[in-house]
């Protein structure tokens, strides 16, 4: 596989990449911007070529599956492209993008009402974490126990703890009660303390 | 304390807020075509516009055909009539002949020393003077007599045949040649044989055009056919079972090639060629999964709990069949060989693809399961096709056959052979294609 990868470019997203850096890019993002605004292919191309790794790794913490990710992905892309001309050119194109992406996600699962949801982790963990354990964690193993929390859960903790939102603004995203989102946040740290632990009793 | 950044928050944020995953290699080309959704629509303007070419050009061919013939039918007396002046003067170079001697000969003619004159041919005058042609060529009985080049320009008159002036003058004329052979003696015998068979030998290499007058020329073709492509199967890495799925589920099928070309013909033989070259080839793919288990759950909106949970059992059947066409500009050099009417020539070159596209469905690499590829419905979880095929080598043997001076028709089998898999390096399995072609066309020499 490495060998492949030395002698030709077997990913063509890359490809395409190498061939954009040949022609005078990188572009600075506005430009990268006002490129798409015009229909440049190319311009959008590179665009998602810079954006789709890390939204894909926002999308793959809010969707339930990695299908559900690569759906999200796609359909909040072509939100960005389509709606590109509501960025107003002020403040982080990325955090944009970011809230473009995370809006499609919940919408996703709007359906299911988070406060529905039942789950039976009311107990609290059986010894305190040791944040140098969390922390000792891959980032792909907490991506995992991100992913592996019950929807309501994963939504609050993705919007309040990850990605910084107030209680409010992330009860309004969700169309919730504040304090609902604050008591699964407060569950969803209970779980992911609780699988932290079970992990350090493993590698212990 | 609960939600102002809570020890676990603060790592997780630090650690996942702004990490990379490597997205799916599906996902940009779904984006792309929902942007652009006209950008697909594409192949078919591009067949619809390859069958109009195919059919116009057809068309124009088959009405240059029918020109030709025509104008060949229609020039076919008077060169006749030509042939016969201009071999007379050649025979007979003392005779003071070409346009103005019609003229002198008429007026010799109608001198009365022609019924007086005692050799054969002048003793049917009087009878041609008075008489229809018919009568005239019943006379000709006599074994001595040139009857062959006297009786073609008659038979030959009798289309205007209706001015009687016009057929006066005519066989004033043959009395006139007559009388002038006589003058000569001695040669009539041998004129008779040479004649005939001269003329009718020149008359054939006019179905050829004459490269020997035109050392260079342009020759435009189309032509069209059945070929089959040869697909081998190696695996690259050790993935033997993924090759046997592959090799088990997929067979050949049709395939055809067409194209137009330009080639220039230099030094008489020598032929340089380049054009337009397609190629479509057409496998089936089948698959039976004997163990296949369906669920369906149907939700009411609204409700997370599924209404109905059905599961099905049984055979999964799968038949579609893949299709791969490939553009290509190909460019050859060619040696020609004529012989008469008919000849041939090998050619050999080089072509470089501009357009490949494919469409059908293979089993997956990963999930080895089939998936779709190419095409709005595409499932496939990896890239596996290149975007174009690059170089191809080739050669071809034409044979070819002289309609007009101007147009050819051809049988020639061709092979290529496409120098790289049409399949990625990073696919585990490559996919070579060699392609052997029949094609049967048509030339026209400008």
């Amino acid at each position: 596989m490495k060998f492949a990868y030395l002698r030709g470019d077997p990913n063509p997203l890359k490809a395409t990449r190498l061939r954009c850096t040949q022609l005078s890019y990188p572009l600075d993002e506005h430009e990268l911007i006002r490129g798409c605004l015009r229909g440049s292919a190319q311009c959008q191309r590179d665009l998602y070529e810079r954006f789709a790794g890390k939204m894909y790794a926002v999308c793959l913490r809010y969707a339930r599956t990695r299908e559900d990710a690569a759906d999200i992905l796609q359909e909040g892309f072509l939100k960005v492209f389509t709606k590109l001309d509501q960025f107003q050119f002020q403040g982080s194109f990325e955090g944009w993008i970011r809230r473009v992406m995370v809006n499609t996600a919940l919408r996703a699962y709007q359906k299911q009402r988070y406060d529905y949801e039942q789950t039976g982790f009311e107990r609290m963990p059986d010894m305190p974490v040791d944040p140098d354990a969390v922390s000792m964690l891959s980032e792909a193993e907490l991506m995992n126990l991100v992913r592996q929390l019950p929807d309501g859960y994963r939504a609050v903790f993705n919007l309040v703890a990850i990605e910084g939102y107030s209680h409010a603004e992330a009860a309004d995203m969700l169309g919730i009660q504040e304090s609902t989102s604050r008591s699964q946040l407060t569950k969803a740290r209970r779980y992911l303390e609780e699988e932290v632990s079970r992990i350090q009793k493993i590698t212990t | 304390m609960e939600n102002q950044k809570h020890h676990l928050d603060e790592i997780f944020h630090q650690r996942l807020h702004n990490a990379e995953v490597p997205p799916p290699p599906f996902v940009w080309p779904a984006v792309e075509q929902a942007l652009q959704p006209k950008r697909r629509r594409r192949p078919i303007a591009f067949w619809w516009l390859t069958a109009a070419g195919t059919v116009l050009l057809g068309a124009v061919a088959l009405w240059a055909l029918n020109q030709q013939e025509a104008a060949q039918l229609s020039a076919f007396t008077p060169p006749v009539a030509i042939g016969s002046t201009t071999e007379q003067t050649l025979d007979n170079p003392a005779a003071p002949l070409e346009q103005p001697t019609t003229a002198n000969v008429q007026s010799e003619s109608f001198q009365p020393k022609s019924a007086t004159r005692p050799t054969t041919p002048r003793q049917h005058n009087p009878l041609n003077a008075g008489e229809r042609p018919v009568t005239y060529s019943n006379t000709n009985n006599n074994p001595s007599n040139p009857s062959n080049p006297s009786a073609e320009p008659v038979a030959e008159a009798t289309p205007v045949s209706t001015p009687a002036t016009l057929n006066i003058a005519n066989l004033p004329l043959l009395s006139g040649e007559n009388s002038i052979s006589a003058a000569q003696k001695a040669d009539m015998p041998t004129l008779k044989p040479f004649k005939s068979g001269a003329r009718r030998k020149k008359v054939q290499p006019r179905v050829c055009y004459d490269f020997n007058r035109h050392p260079s020329a342009l020759l435009i073709d189309v032509y069209a056919g059945p070929s089959i492509a040869q697909r081998s199967l190696t695996s690259r890495q050790d993935d033997e079972p993924y090759l046997k799925q592959r090799l088990a589920t997929e067979s050949r099928d049709l395939a055809f090639n067409a194209g137009l070309r330009a080639s220039l013909m230099f030094s008489r033989n020598f032929l340089l060629r380049t054009g337009l070259h397609y190629d479509q080839f057409t496998e089936v793919f089948e698959y039976i999964d004997p163990t296949s288990v369906t669920y369906t759950l149907k939700f009411t909106p609204g409700n997370p709990i599924p209404d109905t949970i059905g599961v099905q059992y049984g055979e999964n059947y799968l038949k579609t069949y893949n299709r791969y066409g490939a553009l290509d500009i190909p460019l050859m050099v060619g040696v020609e060989m004529r012989s008469g009417r008919s000849g041939f020539n090998i050619n050999a070159g080089i072509s470089a693809n501009v357009l490949f596209w494919k469409r059908g469905a293979i089993i997956d690499p990963q999930t080895h399961e089939p998936a779709r590829f190419g095409g709005k419905k595409e499932t496939i979880s990896e890239e596996v096709f290149r975007t174009r095929l690059s170089l191809s080598a080739g050669a071809t043997v034409q044979w070819y056959w002289h309609v007009t001076p101007h147009t050819r028709l051809f049988v020639e089998p061709s092979f290529r052979q496409v120098l790289r898999p049409v399949t990625l390096q990073s696919h585990s399995v490559d996919q070579r294609y060699s392609i052997l072609g029949l094609r049967l066309g048509y030339t026209m020499i400008f």
